[in-house]
């Protein structure tokens, strides 16, 4: 496979669930690897097994599910053997998951808001607790040295020291983001009844929004004029102009530039560039944090060297510079405390990104009360809430009419590509696939059949599997008889000794009985599981059906129809 | 009473049906208008919400209809009373006695006629497919309770005569006979919409209407399914309304389409020719929302959307269902129709 960045690599994933029947083999050794930035499309019948290697990826198998074996890889950890707590770290806030029925996913007796600020709530408090144990036990590291070290008792208190510093400096950062981003929600949403005509009322609220944004950002520290001073104090002589400059132009311009400055401030309170301005402040030594931090890691790297049995791959776990990121990282997310109320302004802001109309209404309603597309909005919202790296989809659209669907498509993609997600999505829809997908991956009875670019599946799939799917399936230019697959999957608690599909295969030969083919490689990033592509096998056309659709592809590719 | 194929089987004129919801009506269907004509399949399209399984509901009477009349096999089988009600109300306070009465004699006909036919028990000619196969299936019955249960109620008494017709109807819907004795929940998502079809055909009804009967179902048993309405229409000579939200199998099996929003057909016309030519905006947004199987093309397409407020031409006056060509009508206003049907023209 190309050598680019491996986000999550699955190696030979086997899943097994206990039951009274037998054990059902659901994953039988599933391999791929999801790049950064791709849209991975798992496609393949109801218990061909996709679902279940999501669930496996997420960490949610149901309570008889087993990982028999293999791996998953992600961020140098493997999935696989993660224990809970360390789970509750990961799931929602870098991998989250859309599921199917939004119905059923979202809680019928709790706010649609509620649920959403319960992922960020539920995250920060997992978070903190996390990094209040790694704090605890740095502090514990520290703790020796201490101990019969000239000094030694400086090292821990310079240590405790730097740390409520930089929590400090932590939270400064997220409360004016918050502030920020929530004063330029405000004005957004002030200048829409400003153009719906409900001028007056908007007004009122806009008094009330510039006191709050006005206040923390106007004095800053070092006495400069902050770059928001001009486009607020403009909005506010704008306002106190009010009816007799009859919120005109004006009013709606300055409006706009105030919500844009705004919008610009909480950008460069964003913890990205937060965390760059954390990292200069305490590593260039400038000031009282950064003396204190060379203090501690020079005092820290001389008790490493004074003691007498350090373990040899310790010394580089104990080093100064290791100690002060561990501190510095625990330090951060114990200050990453999300309040109950900027949570609801993120909701809120979130809720309108995601295309919900009216989020302050939306945000009382219960999922009842909304409709199927607002519901799957919802879920969406929630699996971004913290702005997760992998975004798995399990047949998000399943259970939702086209034209909805085709706005949910036209929004995970856009999603996609605003917060850099890389997508797992799992559908039946080989429709959706076309449109959503960079490789596919074609799944059936626990194992992987073929995979390849999205292109090179619809122009020159090669498994009959992959041609059962493609000819069961109508276009709108089908016109003879489908092509349903006869029979129905294998039972998985003895799975086939052989392919799998055979047994349904109108092309299967004798070997596909007895054994398992190996992948045949068609291309650099194209292969497929099935005995007919090896040199010896008699050469086979897929049905015309799909011949048929490849021809009008090939006819139609790069123009319009 | 015999009728030739390509004559209406059923007619639906007008139909409302509203329903009453705490503060105020809702208009799920809105008087809609249309034939279907023997052995032919009719599919009804719109996207969830637009009154299209109501709309079946109603025709096959599980609701009392608001307004209108429906007419299967030229008799009529429903005639929507609350609004010819509301009629009589607002002659009588309008003070025009004479019309008044007039209403009244009409709604007592109506209703009268109504009652015949379906004494008459032509209701057994139309039968409907549901969507879910899981929640329309009891349960707690065996698959012969379920198929026999509406020969029983249609008069059927002889246990042998039963157990003969549930067979046949198995048979026909590719299950075996000795399925008969088990549950719903011994069979898989095909078999059990199999099931529900073969209690749909067991009574020999002229006119199935089938609500979604695919859309809760794998894709490659939803070719089944289609596969088997194909075979048991060219069979029994089936005519068929075909509900559905998925526009390529519509397009598929249907031979005339009508088009629903808000309650409303806004398009109605041969499958070929809509999808060839679509007039309404909707119908040109729903179609550009349907995903193919073609990386390349839905790579570039471009979504539109219909926005009911703007972009219509119809100068305030409420959308009529208009003719543009032969057998091809738009839901528009008069200055619309008339540049449609210009355009049509040429073409």
């Amino acid at each position: 496979m190309t050598g680019k960045d491996k986000l999550l690599d699955v190696k030979d994933l086997r899943v097994s669930f206990r039951t009274s029947n037998g054990t059902v083999k659901a994953v039988r050794g599933v391999s791929f690897a999801l790049e950064r930035g791709e849209t991975l499309a798992i496609v393949g019948e109801s218990g061909s097994g996709k679902s279940v290697t999501a669930r496996a990826v997420m960490g949610l198998l149901a309570g008889n599910g087993v990982i028999e074996g293999g791996e998953i890889i992600y961020d140098g950890m493997d999935l696989a053997k993660l224990g809970e707590r360390k789970f509750n770290c990961l799931r929602g806030s870098r991998l989250a998951m859309i599921f199917q029925d939004p119905l059923n996913s979202l809680n019928p007796i709790i706010r649609a808001g509620r649920q959403i600020t319960e992922t960020m709530l539920a995250n920060s408090k997992a978070k903190r607790r996390e990094a209040r144990r790694s704090f605890r036990s740095g502090l514990k590291s520290v703790a020796p040295y201490a101990r019969g070290v000239p000094g030694g008792a400086d090292i821990v208190r310079s240590f405790v020291k730097t740390a409520a510093l930089s929590a400090a400096l932590h939270r400064e950062h997220s409360m004016r983001l918050e502030r920020a981003a929530e004063a330029a929600f405000e004005l957004r949403e002030a200048l829409e009844s400003v153009l719906n005509g409900e001028t007056a009322k908007a007004l009122k609220r806009l008094r009330k929004t510039l006191l709050k944004a006005r206040l923390p950002y106007l004095e800053r520290a070092d006495g400069a004029a902050s770059p928001l001073s001009g486009p607020l104090d403009a909005l506010e002589s704008q306002v106190r102009l009010f009816p007799e400059n009859g919120g005109g132009d004006g009013l709606l311009e300055s409006i706009e530039r105030a919500a844009e400055a705004l919008e610009d401030e909480a950008k460069r309170h964003a913890p990205y560039y937060f965390a760059r301005a954390h990292m200069r402040l305490f590593k260039g030594g400038e000031g009282e944090a950064g003396a204190l931090m060379s203090e501690f890691i020079a005092l820290a790297d001389k008790a490493l060297s004074e003691r007498r049995h350090v373990p040899p791959e310790g010394k580089e776990a104990f080093s100064g510079a290791a100690l002060a990121e561990l501190l510095l990282d625990a330090a951060k997310c114990r200050a990453d405390r999300v309040s109950r109320r900027a949570a609801a302004g993120r909701a809120l802001r979130l809720m309108k990104e995601v295309g919900i109309p009216e989020p302050r209404k939306r945000f009382r309603q219960y999922p009842f009360e909304l409709s199927g597309g607002m519901r799957q909005r919802i879920v969406i919202a929630i699996a971004l809430s913290s702005n997760p790296e992998i975004l798995i989809c399990d047949e998000p659209t399943t259970a939702i009419d086209v034209t909805i669907q085709a706005q949910i498509l036209e929004l995970i993609r856009s999603m996609k590509a605003k917060y850099g997600l890389s997508v797992v999505f799992i559908t039946h829809n080989l429709g959706v696939v076309a449109g959503i997908a960079d490789r596919v991956a074609v799944m059936y009875a626990g194992k992987i059949v073929e995979c390849g670019l999205a292109e090179e599946i619809f122009t020159s799939p090669a498994h009959p599997y992959t041609w059962a799917l493609l000819a069961s399936m109508p276009d709108l230019e089908a016109a003879d008889k489908l092509e349903s697959i006869p029979g129905a999957p294998p039972n998985m608690i003895t799975p086939p000794e052989g392919d799998a599909f055979a047994e349904r295969n109108k092309y299967a030969l004798k070997i596909d009985f007895m054994m398992q083919p190996p992948e045949f490689q068609i291309s650099d990033t194209h292969w497929a599981a099935t005995w007919l592509l090896h040199p010896k096998a008699p050469k086979v056309e897929p049905p015309g059906i799909v011949l048929e659709r490849i021809k009008r592809i090939k006819l139609h590719g790069g123009e319009s129809r | 009473m015999t009728q030739g194929p390509g004559e209406p089987i059923l007619k639906v004129e007008h139909l409302k049906q509203y329903f009453k919801t705490g503060r105020a009506e809702l208009k799920a269907v809105d008087g809609i208008s249309f034939e279907v004509r023997r052995g032919e399949v009719f599919g009804i399209v719109g996207e969830s919400g637009c009154g299209k399984t109501t709309a079946a509901r109603s025709i096959i009477g599980l609701y009392d209809i608001t307004g209108g009349d429906i007419w299967f096999k030229g008799r009529r089988i429903a005639t929507g009373i609350p609004d010819m009600k509301k009629r009589i109300k607002r002659a009588q306070k309008a003070g025009s006695r004479a019309e008044a009465a007039l209403l009244s004699e009409t709604l007592r006909k109506n209703i009268e006629e109504a009652r015949t036919s379906k004494r008459s028990g032509i209701m057994t000619g139309m039968q409907m497919v549901f969507q879910d196969p899981v929640a329309s299936l009891n349960p707690r019955m065996t698959v012969r309770e379920i198929i026999a249960e509406g020969l029983i109620i249609s008069g059927m008494r002889g246990k042998e005569e039963i157990s003969l017709a549930v067979a046949s109807a198995l048979e026909q819907v590719g299950l075996l006979a000795e399925h008969a004795g088990r549950y719903p929940h011994e069979f898989s998502g095909g078999q059990r919409q199999r099931i529900g079809i073969a209690r749909a055909i067991a009574l020999k009804p002229e006119l199935i209407i089938a609500d979604e009967p695919i859309s809760a179902l794998d894709v490659s048993v939803q070719a089944q399914v289609i596969n088997l309405l194909n075979e048991l229409r060219r069979q029994m000579g089936l005519t068929l309304i075909f509900i559905s939200h998925d526009l390529s199998v519509v397009k598929y099996f249907s031979d005339r389409i009508a088009v629903m929003y808000g309650g409303k057909i806004v398009e109605l016309a041969e499958a070929r020719e809509l999808f060839s030519r679509p007039a309404h905006p909707y119908t040109r947004a729903l179609l550009s929302s349907i995903p193919l199987p073609d990386p390349y093309y839905e790579k570039r397409k471009q979504r539109l959307t219909y926005n009911p407020v703007s972009g219509r031409g119809c100068g305030g006056e409420p959308p009529q269902l208009r003719e543009i060509f032969p057998g091809h009508y738009v839901s528009c206003g008069r200055a619309e129709y008339e540049r449609l049907a210009a355009a049509g023209a040429e073409k």
